[in-house]
């Protein structure tokens, strides 16, 4: 199974969201990474085929995807950022009436949608209409309509954004069991959530795909460039205006700060292990520097 | 999947507070025509559709039935349809199914409120079903599935509920505010005025046009206006990628 993205580049206007990506998706599952406005929502919706690329194109198993049309749709599962679902409905008839629409019989998609509703946690509240649900139980039944036709390939945009840590914990657990043949990209702001579950990262910046590589690798790059140092509050001050801060720690009168840096910021300065926060702010930067010098 | 979509046309229960004034108001003019005799009640009988039947009809057709193809993009919805096997044109194609035919449901519950009205009034009931009565009901009929397409046509195009409701009130509202049709035979599509009066949907859901045959020339504009309307609801959902 291969899902692959040639020259793909998409313009709104004036304003280009993604230019000339090529990437080769198979089975496994890739974070997107980027910041706000990188391209990453644009290049799931295309990915979905919801939205037509200005140029190029998605080919599935050596076809075009906009020439397959619900073929393709029917191994597809997508939860995009914003989700909402009938007010009026209760979660067992949202559910079910997306299996409808995805193809599923009577019989089968209420198994499954009670298996689903039992695995996202929502099995007491499936009788509750969606206008009563939380930020976090929408969430989950946006993450149970993806999965919903046993997709092979899942694409998640922002699908841990309102769950608690203990849910995102159960999303992980559920991405990594299925893992093994399907193809899931999803794009997340919780960096740890790609770092714990990712087979590939990809990042994103300014609609490009500027790099690409395992966890592994982007932190195995990034071996003993990131440092740590506690400092009064004058003195971080100095450093934050010269090198990238991946973190910054109140502690009483000081301040601890996770510096990235090729070179020793500081004579105090001890090595630590990276993490792939501190990957995505060496490439993306930290607006907390940028914006307010100030603690 | 019609099913489907009837349940989510069917959920607002003021619908049927709404078909309960209706047949209040309905009750309430039949027994006022009553006091002067039945002939009277006769008459008012076949105004039903003139005011109160069509208003009723219009705002249930533009309220309830054309949501229905504006709610995915309100639930923030539409990128999860889209993206399923039958979210596309196969949906859509449903969706149109699904308002042709509750247009029908609501067109047998406002006539059922009208008969219910005269049976109550008059002994000899029947007198009052004659041709001219089933030729208003198949206007009306007509009047209001075309109605009920073309809203739903400019919901799918405007992607708004609320535009589509204004926009729509307007042209069906100018029946009820311009009045042309005296000298029918000089009735012309090219007269802005009669175009305004007769033009749009509510001419034909008031059924005057049984009492006003010359206005058959009328039925190349609606055909041309539909198939326009049709046509470019179909070529901007190509455009956005929604077929």
């Amino acid at each position: 199974m291969k899902l692959k993205v040639e020259q793909v580049t998409h313009q709104y206007k004036n304003f280009t969201a993604l230019n000339n990506i090529n990437f080769e998706f198979t089975p496994g599952i890739y974070g997107l990474l980027g910041p706000n406005g990188a391209g990453k929502s644009t290049f799931m919706r295309i990915l979905v085929d919801v939205l037509a690329p200005t140029s190029g194109m998605v080919n599935y198993n050596g076809r075009n995807i906009t020439v397959l049309k619900s073929q393709y749709r029917e191994v597809l599962g997508y939860l995009p950022q914003d989700f909402n679902g009938y007010p009026h409905f209760t979660a067992y008839q949202f559910l079910l009436y997306v299996a409808n629409l995805k193809g599923l019989s009577k019989a089968s998609a209420k198994q499954r949608v009670n298996e689903l509703l039992q695995l996202v946690g929502l099995d007491d509240a499936k009788n509750k209409k969606l206008k009563g649900f939380s930020g976090g139980m929408k969430r989950r039944v946006g993450i149970a309509q993806a999965l919903i036709n046993d997709p092979d390939i899942l694409i998640l945009d922002e699908p841990t954004a309102g769950l608690d840590p203990s849910e995102r914990i159960r999303l992980r657990g559920i991405l990594s069991k299925m893992a093994k043949h399907k193809i899931i990209i999803l794009s997340t702001h919780i960096v740890s959530d790609i770092e714990s579950v990712a087979d590939q990262v990809l990042l994103l910046r300014k609609g490009e795909l500027i790099e690409h590589a395992t966890p592994a690798h982007f932190l195995e790059k990034m071996y003993s460039q990131v440092w740590t140092i506690t400092l009064t509050e004058q003195e971080a001050l100095v450093l934050m205006d010269t090198f990238i801060v991946s973190n910054i720690h109140q502690q009483g009168a000081s301040v601890e700060l996770r510096i990235v840096a090729a070179q020793k910021p500081h004579p105090d300065a001890i090595n630590v292990t990276p993490r792939l926060e501190d990957i995505y702010v060496y490439h993306f930067g930290n607006p907390h520097q940028v914006n307010n010098h100030s603690f | 999947m019609i099913s489907w979509e009837l349940k989510k046309l069917l959920k607002p229960t003021w619908i049927v507070i709404v078909l309960g004034l209706v047949a209040s108001i309905w009750a309430l003019m039949m027994y006022y025509a009553s006091v002067s005799g039945e002939q009277r009640v006769i008459e008012r009988f076949f105004s039903y559709w003139s005011v109160l039947g069509s208003l009723t009809f219009g705002g249930i057709i533009l309220f309830v039935s054309t949501k229905l193809f504006s709610l995915d993009d309100e639930q923030r919805i539409k990128e999860v349809i889209l993206s399923t096997k039958y979210g596309k044109r196969h949906l859509l194609a449903i969706r149109f199914f699904t308002i042709i035919i509750f247009t029908a449901i609501v067109f047998s519950l406002l006539t059922f409120i009208q008969v219910i009205g005269l049976m109550l009034f008059v002994e000899n009931e029947y007198m009052a079903f004659k041709e001219s009565y089933f030729l208003q009901l198949l206007v009306v009929f007509v009047g209001s599935q075309l109605f009920a397409v073309f809203s739903a046509c400019l919901c799918t195009i405007f992607s708004s509920h609320t535009t589509t409701i204004t926009f729509c009130a307007f042209l069906f509202g100018f029946t009820y505010i311009f009045r042309s049709n005296d000298g029918a035979e000089q009735l012309s599509i090219f007269l802005f005025s009669d175009l305004l009066d007769k033009g749009f949907f509510s001419y034909l859901m008031r059924a005057d046009l049984v009492t006003n045959i010359s206005l058959s020339s009328f039925s190349n504009w609606y055909s041309l206006l539909m198939n326009m309307t049709v046509m470019l609801m179909l070529t901007i959902q190509s455009r956005r990628h929604e077929l």
